[in-house]
């Protein structure tokens, strides 16, 4: 039963034909055969609703299924499930959906985090292994942090984004949510990969695939003066401890600079409103459905207009007239070409970074859950929240969400309505094989 | 900087909603305080004054959004932006909507 409101559509007729059809192959062919898999509804598979969380896209079928989707299918997994999201990506809450808030899986009163907030819920809850989410600023990361998951933004290039609805395209990259830091692996040496159909992705898949070694000289850091942005405590204690495991089998270096996450935040927001506000132009309600009345009497634009207006929830429109507002003459270049900088100065400062270390640590988020309705009402306190996941998007970087598991952190007693809190590991683009070796590092060492 | 209800309207029309279903005082108080946090970008400072090469492909190469956009203000976005944004790419758009014959030959 969907308690927590986290799919949109269950696709339960093409699972069972397809688990059919599997039960007649041999299962050592492929290596996610007949494990069912939770997509997110802004990536398409073939035939099924595609509704991005938006009113403005209810009625909208997917004419072809995402190359990630092909990628999973041809593995032998099976696609079970559409899962609610924040409408088209754009929320750090799963309460910015048209077909109804998701809520946490542990505590109903707390926020899943968002926007790939029904992916995250459908492993939390054990009803799936493996969920696919896409990671603009952090909708991968962050909602496995609040949801207790691990979880993996790739590269930008690593998964091919064909067939992901597009929010921010210069950021936009599909992710594996999963139980286990192997299992994430599997998945994304599985959905990465050159597609011909997406001119930014990159074969990538040998760095995955490497055989790993002891990470003896391998230099981990922190970035500097991000203390007071933390804002409780046992995230904190959940760096501190991770910091100190890693001292066992890395070298721990000093905090290194990186930009003012602050900064970069505002960056974030004012590139991906941008972004957002061109990409949804296209939506008409007209082209992809949606449309509930035909209005002959008025004029053509009037219709669209109006449908717009009816069909993109708040948090959208407040997106795309920001980003407009960016784009327009007077804030082009005040805000708009001063953001593009700060990311380009950002990269080269990430850059500069990984040949000194290895891998940041971070948290992923500055606090544990919210509460469902508090932050909804104040959008600028929203975008705060994802303060620490808007480095790697904006850096291309991968970084790995990792809920901190530790007995010294989280005791057994304490499991009940929370979750861990989560950090956050960053590698130079390319270097996943890098977070992997981390992250099972300190997954084995709290087992 | 206030964002007053006729600027509002302005912008509303600008990204293709009508003003008059839109929450205006609302919407004008969420502006006034989502640019204010946009302008905690620095003004002049070493980060904005040593930009870095953008990571561009060759302008040529980059298809450009056409005949499907709806809106005329997005399509000058893309023309006169696509240096800047450097790998901005349209793979989406294209296979969400038909190919317009100047994609097909971009591609």
């Amino acid at each position: 039963m969907d308690t927590c409101n986290a799919y949109i559509s269950i696709l339960d007729e093409s699972a069972l034909a397809r688990a059919r059809w599997l039960d007649t192959q041999d299962p050592s062919l492929r290596p996610l055969h007949g494990i069912p898999i939770a997509v997110k509804d802004n990536i398409a598979v073939q035939g099924c609703r595609l509704t991005c969380g938006s009113r403005m896209l209810s009625r909208h079928k997917a004419p072809f299924s995402a190359t990630a989707v092909r990628r999973l299918e041809a593995a032998g997994a099976v696609i079970v499930a559409k899962t609610n999201m924040d409408e088209f990506g754009m929320g750090s809450s799963g309460e910015y959906s048209a077909f109804g808030p998701v809520t946490h899986p542990v505590n109903s009163f707390l926020s899943a985090g968002g926007s790939s907030a029904g992916s995250a819920v459908a492993v939390a809850k054990g009803d799936v292994p493996i969920a696919l989410g896409s990671d603009t600023g952090g909708s991968v990361r962050q909602p496995a942090a609040f949801c207790g998951i691990p979880a993996i933004r790739p590269t930008y290039g690593t998964v091919s984004r064909f067939g992901l609805v597009a929010f921010a395209s210069s950021m936009d990259q599909i992710g594996p949510m999963t139980t286990c830091v192997d299992d994430l692996k599997t998945v994304l040496g599985v959905i990465s990969g050159h597609d011909p159909l997406d001119v930014t992705s990159q074969n990538t898949s040998r760095r995955i695939h490497e055989p790993e070694k002891l990470p003896e000289t391998n230099r981990v850091a922190t970035v500097r003066n991000i203390e007071t942005l933390i804002r409780e405590p046992l995230i904190r204690k959940g760096m501190d401890r991770v910091l100190k495991i890693l001292a066992g089998g890395f070298t721990i270096a000093d905090p290194v600079t990186g930009g003012d996450p602050e900064e970069l935040l505002s960056a974030y927001y004012v590139i991906s409103s941008a972004e957002a506000s061109s990409n949804l132009a296209r939506y008409d309600g007209i082209r992809f459905g949606g449309m509930e009345e035909k209005s002959p009497e008025q004029m053509f634009s009037d219709t669209i207009r109006n449908l717009r207006s009816r069909s993109f929830g708040p948090e959208v429109q407040r997106r795309i007239l920001a980003g407009t507002a960016y784009l327009s003459s007077g804030f082009h270049d005040e805000l708009y070409h001063r953001a593009v900088t700060v990311k380009h100065h950002f990269q080269k400062t990430i850059r500069d970074v990984f040949t000194i270390i290895d891998l940041l640590v971070l948290p992923t988020t500055p606090t544990l859950p919210f509460q469902r309705g508090v932050m909804t009402g104040d959008p600028v306190s929203m975008y705060a929240s994802d303060i620490f996941t808007v480095m790697a998007s904006l850096a291309g970087c991968p970084a790995l969400n990792l809920p901190v598991r530790d007995p010294a952190v989280f005791p057994a007693d304490m499991s009940a309505g929370t979750v861990p809190p989560s950090i956050q590991l960053i590698a130079a683009p390319y270097r996943e094989d890098l977070l992997f070796q981390a992250a099972r590092f300190l997954e084995e060492s709290w087992r | 900087m206030e964002w007053n209800r006729e600027k509002i309207r302005r912008l509303a029309e600008l990204a293709g909603f009508a003003p008059e279903s839109l929450e205006i005082d609302r919407i004008a108080e969420e502006m006034t305080r989502i640019i204010e946090f946009a302008h905690r970008l620095p003004i002049r400072s070493e980060t904005c004054d040593s930009p870095e090469p953008s990571r561009c492909l060759p302008v040529e190469k980059i298809p450009v959004i056409s005949g499907n956009q709806s809106l005329e203000f997005d399509r000058d976005f893309h023309r006169d932006r696509r240096d800047s944004l450097g790998y901005f790419r349209t793979t989406q758009v294209m296979h969400l909507e038909s190919d317009t014959d100047d994609e097909k030959d971009l591609r």
